[in-house]
């Protein structure tokens, strides 16, 4: 029903939003027009990602565990994130170690969690700045860590981040990193934001290594 | 020659939109409102690639891509759906690429740009 009514939404929410970009591109916003576009392209894009958070949060369905490269999901997700990361002027570096195990992942949730987690990045860098990727494997664990360059969160606010409707952005659903954790709880994983005084917000995604793979 | 891209989607808007951008890219656009009529187009019309929705009244998409490909096995299909479900079967279905449905079409344009180079 969930998925339905997202149908329904997004549907329409394409529409709107895509004929007030092509509005856009074709000048017809020139001068004061231009910012009435604007607002319905940003407000459109903020309904979607609200509308994407909402089923992500809403599903209590069980990860569809399958054998994966987590490091080729890293290159994929970032692939198709290509046009956002331009647009925002978002440099990504990718440090991904070669020789990390097979992990027991749902593809479809990874690429999820991923994109919450630059969603998030891009609004902390609104003039620009670095997403930093690394993957490592550490003991019985493989750990990515999405890293970027913008404030950081305040220390006071670290242990907030993670609530369901919990933002510190208007732009922000509050909805992103409440799924991210699920969806990592849902792996048998766990998601924290990196402790320590680092400048950005660096947040790391834990993956047990099957053990069938970590015995070979 | 411009190239020419068939769009398969049962919502009227979305065609028009699909239209629009894709003839503004410097495509041909093909427009069908379901599978069947896209089916159709594929045999009589040669387009270089199709955008293929999957919930559509009659023929679903997953059904049309299979009888897509019996026509014309080579021919480049991109899932294009707003069914999050859908997307961790997409490789399994033989389709090229997937691209869930937004306002943001620059996904869609690059995955086209990709497949027909």
């Amino acid at each position: 029903m969930a998925s339905t009514l997202v149908h329904e939404i997004r549907n329409p929410l394409a529409v709107i939003g895509g004929f007030a970009r092509e509005l856009r591109k074709e000048g017809s916003g020139k001068g004061e027009g231009a910012a009435p576009l604007d607002i319905i392209v940003s407000e459109v894009s903020r309904l979607e990602n609200l509308v994407e958070n909402v089923l992500g949060f809403a599903r209590t369905s069980r990860p569809c565990l399958r054998k994966a490269d987590l490091n080729g999901l890293v290159r994929e997700a970032f692939k198709r994130r290509a046009a956002v990361h331009r647009r925002a002027d978002v440099a990504v570096s990718l440090d991904l170690a070669v020789d990390l195990p097979g992990l027991l992942i749902d593809r479809s949730q990874l690429l999820q969690v991923l994109d919450n987690l630059c969603d998030n990045a891009v609004r902390a860098m609104p003039h620009g700045g670095v997403i930093t990727v690394t993957s490592r494997r550490v003991g019985e664990e493989v750990r990515l860590q999405v890293a970027d360059t913008g404030p950081g969160v305040p220390s006071a606010l670290r242990t907030k981040v993670f609530e369901p409707f919990y933002s510190t952005s208007s732009k922000g659903t509050g909805l992103g990193l409440a799924v991210a954790s699920r969806i990592m709880d849902g792996h048998g994983g766990r998601i924290l934001l990196e402790p320590g005084g680092r400048r950005g917000a660096a947040f790391q995604l834990f993956f047990p290594v099957p053990r069938t793979v970590s015995e070979a | 020659m411009p190239k020419r891209i068939l769009v398969a989607e049962d919502e009227q808007t979305l065609l028009t939109l699909y239209g629009h951008v894709l003839t503004a890219e410097g495509y041909e656009v093909l427009l069908a409102a379901d599978a069947a009529e896209a089916l159709r187009k594929v045999r009589d019309d040669n387009p270089d690639l199709v955008i293929l929705d999957i919930k559509m009244p009659g023929m679903d998409g997953m059904e049309a891509l299979y009888k897509i490909l019996d026509i014309r096995r080579d021919l480049p299909v991109v899932i294009n759906t707003s069914h999050p479900d859908f997307e961790g079967n997409y490789l399994s279905w033989a389709a090229d690429a997937y691209v869930r449905k937004s306002s943001d079409l620059s996904e869609l344009k690059e995955t086209i740009q990709r497949l027909l180079p």
